[in-house]
């Protein structure tokens, strides 16, 4: 499901005297089906942007198209709202802290459950949810408290009730914030998975820009709540100067290559590799090793 | 590194020379601690059904050392950190400040004027409406003459780079200068050592960077002992000595070099391998001899540059 995003600027607290221009004529669009990242540092708009994507907040000027329906502050009804939700769903940062519900079925099933869906349609949901964020589905589990939970877990568990809603678009605020090695990995590769088999659509809120650098097919960057850069990871993340005009540093993989090459070393086709180990480990051994291996050779002819 | 690396405002590169390290500061004999019920336990602990959080901790700091305390989420860190300035007590065991036993009761004021403590939230430990007044608070708190108190506020606001803020409310300052006057407010009290609980989880990229260059600065040019715990490995890769504790307890210990050397294990650890670990391993593995303490992008192109030379030597003398 696309998203589009016409001259959007949102001011909070329009007229008053503490008011604050949040996004200032922002453009851009994210393709169906592809992994977005908003990057930008603390109060550079991120969060005010992506409150767009399901209509919690609504354009001050200019317009927001998920999947041709038209969010603006003028033309939005509730039941367009409505649609709207159902169709975006929106991971808060720390999501767990939402948790509430006495069991972990309970709280899977409140979305669903303000639909109005038949109780054996909620069971299915709930049982598909959590079968996409890898947690078990047996009625044991079920009626557990999520406060028993793991970190990792009652985040997946928090994720599970937004996945319930079936949305088509998920955006998610930090999703790996506070988590430790294994419940990243977890988080990561359910994200992965609802991107291949259900074709999500997916927006994604970080820090962390070794995470975006993995995770996403185009970044948006943001810096006082105007789009300063966007493109693919590889290509962004070469940008060193406007990288660090937002307040924020390339992921360490970048950093090395370009640092790498202003110490005058042949980083070959790692200039260009995409900002994984498995791509520019290849690319770097070949860069800096090729002379060395040619000479071998010859060594050994001699 | 002889040319300035280009990047960070302020960027760390390898230690040039051993600090020279003092007394003990900080020792820790067979600790043991349990949360007291389970409510005022962290959640983490309570999946881990009431362990003790740390179970039997023997450690020694020595002044002017600089530690990593790693661990994921759960290991018992925090817990150490917050022994360490008697904000807990051993359960059984003893924590000891420069000789000052933290089971002592008369003996806390002293401890916590040796040992500052700054979290991961500096909005939980600013009480003023002004910079300079908040660096000042626990100075006057403690009733020291209004000169020393102006004298040593100015100090510490300029050693974490505030000067030109000390008139304007926190509010106003980024999250990283918060973090910084919170780190004045510790320093202003002349402590022997400041414990870092997971310094930069709340910061932005670059502020991040600065936060860490500061920590290194403040050990570097005034001895002052560093305890930073974190769950980073990367963060951990310029400390004198890395600590990893693992359901309360430590499982790892010594230097960047020898703690990273085995980076499989520390993945079955729970810890996050950093890209550039993992970018080492892939090189090893096609035969490229990346060390696996190479975890900065200054260390690393600094070994890029160690395996250029040397493959040019190679190419150069064969060539004779």
């Amino acid at each position: 499901m696309s998203i589009v995003v016409e001259h959007l600027s949102y001011i909070y607290n329009l007229g008053a005297p503490q008011e604050h221009v949040a996004l200032r004529d922002v453009s851009l669009t994210i393709p169906d089906g592809v992994c977005a990242a908003i990057i930008g540092v603390t109060g550079s708009g991120k969060s005010t942007l992506t409150q767009h994507f399901n209509g919690l907040l609504l354009p001050t000027s200019g317009r927001v198209i998920v999947d041709g329906l038209d969010v603006t502050a003028k033309t939005t009804r509730p039941e367009h709202l409505l649609e709207l939700r159902r169709r975006v769903g929106l991971l808060f940062q720390f999501p767990e802290a939402q948790l509430f519900a006495p069991t972990i079925a309970d709280d899977v099933a409140f979305g669903p459950r303000q639909l109005r869906l038949k109780d054996k349609v909620v069971k299915e949901r709930v049982r598909w949810a959590l079968n996409a964020v890898a947690l078990p589905t047996d009625t044991e589990f079920l009626a557990r408290s999520p406060f028993a939970l793991s970190g990792g877990q009652r985040r997946r568990v928090a994720l599970a009730g937004v996945l319930a809603m079936r949305p088509l678009t998920l955006a998610l605020d930090e999703p790996s914030a506070g988590l430790d090695a294994e419940a990243r990995e977890e988080i990561y590769a359910c994200l992965d998975d609802l991107r291949a088999r259900e074709g999500v659509t997916l927006v994604i809120v970080s820090h962390d820009m070794s995470e975006v650098a993995h995770l996403a097919d185009v970044i948006f960057a943001l810096a006082g709540g105007e789009l300063k850069l966007s493109g693919p990871p590889e290509e962004v993340f070469k940008r060193t100067d406007e990288i660090l005009a937002c307040g924020l540093l390339p992921p360490p993989l970048a950093q090395t290559v370009a640092l790498a090459r202003e110490h005058g070393l042949n980083v070959g086709a790692a200039s260009d590799a995409p900002l994984t180990p498995d791509a520019l480990a290849p690319a770097l051994a070949a860069s800096l090793g090729a002379e060395h291996a040619e000479y071998g050779l010859n060594g050994h002819r001699t | 590194m002889t040319t300035q690396p280009p990047l960070v405002a302020q960027s760390i590169g390898a230690p040039e020379h051993a600090p020279t390290l003092g007394e003990v500061a900080l020792h820790l004999e067979n600790v043991v601690y349990r949360y007291p019920s389970i409510t005022n336990a962290p959640t983490s602990l309570l999946a881990a059904k009431i362990a003790p959080a740390l179970a039997g901790v023997t450690l020694d700091v020595r002044r002017g050392e600089y530690v990593a305390l790693l661990g994921h989420n759960g290991s018992g860190k925090s817990t150490l950190a917050r022994l360490l300035n008697a904000l807990l007590l051993p359960t059984s065991g003893h924590v000891y400040v420069l000789g000052h036993n933290t089971a002592d009761r008369s003996e806390h004021r002293a401890i916590r004027d040796l040992v500052g403590m700054i979290f991961s939230d500096p909005d939980n430990q600013i009480v003023a409406t002004i910079v300079e007044d908040d660096v000042a608070w626990g100075l006057a708190a403690r009733g020291y003459p209004l000169a020393q108190v102006h004298a040593r506020a100015e100090a510490a606001i300029n050693a974490v780079g505030l000067s030109a803020h000390k008139r304007r409310a926190p509010n106003e300052l980024s999250g990283g200068q918060r973090q910084r006057l919170a780190i004045a407010g510790v320093l202003a009290l002349e402590p022997v050592c400041l414990i870092a609980d997971e310094p930069t989880a709340l910061l932005d990229p670059q502020a991040r960077v600065e936060m860490l260059g500061l920590l290194h600065t403040l050990n570097r040019e005034r001895g002052l002992t560093i305890i930073h715990v974190t769950h980073l490995l990367e963060e951990a890769a310029l400390a004198d000595r890395i600590v990893i504790l693992e359901r309360g307890r430590i499982v790892r210990e010594g230097t960047p070099t020898e703690v990273f050397a085995d980076l499989e294990s520390l993945r079955s650890l729970k810890l996050i391998i950093p890209e550039l670990g993992v970018l080492g391993e892939r090189l090893r593995a096609l035969g490229v001899d990346i060390p696996p303490d190479a975890l900065t992008p200054q260390l690393f192109v600094a070994a890029l540059e160690r395996l250029e030379g040397h493959y040019r030597q190679t190419q150069h003398g064969g060539a004779q």
